[in-house]
């Protein structure tokens, strides 16, 4: 398997290798089933210990070498020319970003003001709490993985009042509902296993 | 380190007035409060008679709270001598003004507390005690919740939160446990209780960067958790915006929430809590005598202006019912969402 021994250690690289080593990767195990360090240097024109976009395209190439897939460093570099040759990825969700969300609106404000207006509703005190709204959206927010809704409805929790305890089960909630949906599709893997299997 | 000590005993570069109010001017880095009004129609904030004398009786308290504005804390000698209540209690005498609400520091650390209160309700004016709660369980101050009850003072008393964590985190390790003791010995003492006529209110304020709840939801979670947990009643919450001046000020500068938190009061400035903040009808005097349009411009040294008198010596009802009030950056603090004052959110 591919592997470096120049990469940091961390949670997050062994995330990596249990991924790599739970997959159908061609390169042999070391003697005690942990995935082998290499000593293979990264492409010509590219440091030791490449930094910056290069950095960044070394470790997507190395990601998708993990997994075996020579087809994906293709697509991997394609999406890096994409990506790194203009606005790098640095630039996305800026915290800063979500105070200009009204700028959205500049083209087409009539369909701004209809969101808006329907936004500002729907969070209104109705048959549900302020707090109990918030803290809906902070579970969506979690599911939907957006870091703007992360941030602007952990503090509206806070500011309706909400407690960690409370903040954390919804997380639980949206957790729950993710790794249910997931598991409530093996019905459907059991339904095809049957039909293909004798 | 906050929490441990004042700015002042620090030598902290906030505890110099004219350093911090540099800070407040040009660093939160949004529009100006008074353009603000003025986009909102308001020329400048006028007072319209006088409701409410708020004595600071001294900066002296047992916290040291982390987002205090007064700078508070055992370290803090600053207190109001009784030569200078005299002249409040003959201000009081020569103008009709309802309400006398003491505060601090903890107000009721100056060795004349109980005295003033005695003066002050023989005058028949009501009375309000800022009370910080773990007051009331230090052997020193032993028999003061009934001193306060046989004078029918309202007490008003901090506690940001129904959990203990959360308080204890703004207000100081045991901090909550004492001050359940506390508002037990208040509930005892009919404080809270229905036809009592002992009125207790509770001050919610965000232990952090952010706004405080609607006052009537947060309000209902007290009541109900505070009931569950500890059996504990009371009468009312209000909802206090944390003012981003003194040891807030120095809170949020390190924690890198100043910005972002000062544009959350920009963009939650709302006309009508401006047109009612209660500085419109709050004469506030310093430990020693000096006059401010609030407690908060007093922290900041900024005294009533626009030829106003300056000290109470000097009391004027004329000049000071009918005075401009003085406003700065800080003022987005009162003007915010639903608005906030010593006496909570606006109806």
């Amino acid at each position: 398997m591919v592997s470096c021994a120049s990469e940091p250690s961390g949670p997050q690289r062994g995330g990596r290798e249990d991924a790599a080593a739970q997959s159908n990767c061609p390169i042999p195990k070391s003697a005690d089933g942990s995935p082998r360090r290499c000593r293979e240097r990264p492409p010509s024109g590219i440091c030791s210990r490449p930094t910056g976009n290069a950095g960044r395209l070394w470790r997507v190439v190395r990601l998708y070498g993990h997994l075996g897939c020579a087809r994906e460093i293709g697509y991997a570099l394609l999406r890096f020319e994409v990506r790194f040759a203009g606005p790098s990825m640095s630039d996305y969700y800026k915290t800063e970003d979500l105070e200009r969300f009204a700028e959205i609106g500049k083209n087409a404000p009539q369909l701004w003001e209809k969101f808006s207006a329907y936004y500002g509703a729907v969070f209104e005190e109705g048959a549900l709490s302020e707090r109990e709204k918030a803290l809906i959206a902070l579970g969506v927010a979690h599911a939907l993985q957006c870091p703007y809704c992360i941030d602007a409805f952990t503090q509206t929790s806070l500011e309706k009042g909400s407690n960690l305890e409370q903040m954390t089960e919804a997380v639980h909630v949206a957790a729950a509902i993710r790794g249910g949906a997931a598991l409530v599709h093996g019905v459907q893997m059991r339904n095809v296993a049957s039909k293909l299997s004798m | 380190m906050p929490g441990t000590a004042s700015l002042k005993r620090r030598h902290h570069e906030l505890a110099v007035i004219a350093h911090q109010l540099d800070v407040i001017k040009h660093d939160g880095g949004v529009e100006p409060f008074e353009q603000s009004l003025s986009r909102a129609g308001i020329d400048a904030l006028q007072t319209d008679g006088i409701r409410v004398m708020q004595i600071n009786v001294g900066k002296m308290c047992n916290q040291t709270c982390k987002h205090c504005h007064v700078d508070a804390g055992p370290d803090r000698t600053e207190i109001m001598t009784r030569e200078t209540m005299e002249l409040c209690l003959r201000a009081l005498e020569r103008l009709e003004i309802p309400i006398v609400d003491l505060t601090g520091g903890a107000p009721e650390m100056n060795p004349h507390f109980r005295w003033l209160v005695e003066r002050v309700r023989a005058l028949g004016r009501h009375v309000i005690d800022r009370c910080n709660l773990t007051i009331l369980t230090l052997p020193k101050y032993a028999g003061l919740v009934e001193f306060l009850a046989r004078h029918q003072v309202e007490v008003t008393a901090s506690l940001p939160y129904y959990i203990g964590e959360r308080t204890d985190a703004q207000r100081g390790e045991g901090v909550f446990e004492r001050s359940i003791e506390a508002l037990h010995q208040l509930n005892d003492a009919g404080y809270g209780q229905t036809d009592s006529g002992l009125v207790l209110n509770l001050v919610y304020n965000p232990v952090g960067a952010y706004l405080p709840p609607r006052q009537e939801a947060i309000e209902a979670d007290y009541r109900r958790e505070l009931l569950k947990r500890y059996g504990i009643v009371f009468n009312r919450v209000f909802t206090i915006t944390n003012m981003p001046i003194n040891r807030f000020l120095e809170y949020l500068i390190e924690s890198g929430n100043y910005p972002s938190y000062m544009r959350r009061l920009h963009a939650a400035f709302n006309p009508d809590a401006a047109r009612a903040v209660m500085c419109r009808e709050m004469l506030s005097i310093g430990w020693d005598g000096d006059l401010y349009d609030c407690d908060f411009n007093q922290m900041l040294g900024l005294h009533c202006d626009h030829g106003a008198p300056k000290h109470i010596a000097d009391f004027d009802p004329q000049r000071l019912q009918d005075r401009q009030i003085v406003t700065g950056q800080h003022c987005y603090g009162c003007t915010a969402g639903a608005g906030s004052s010593c006496g909570g959110a606006l109806d």
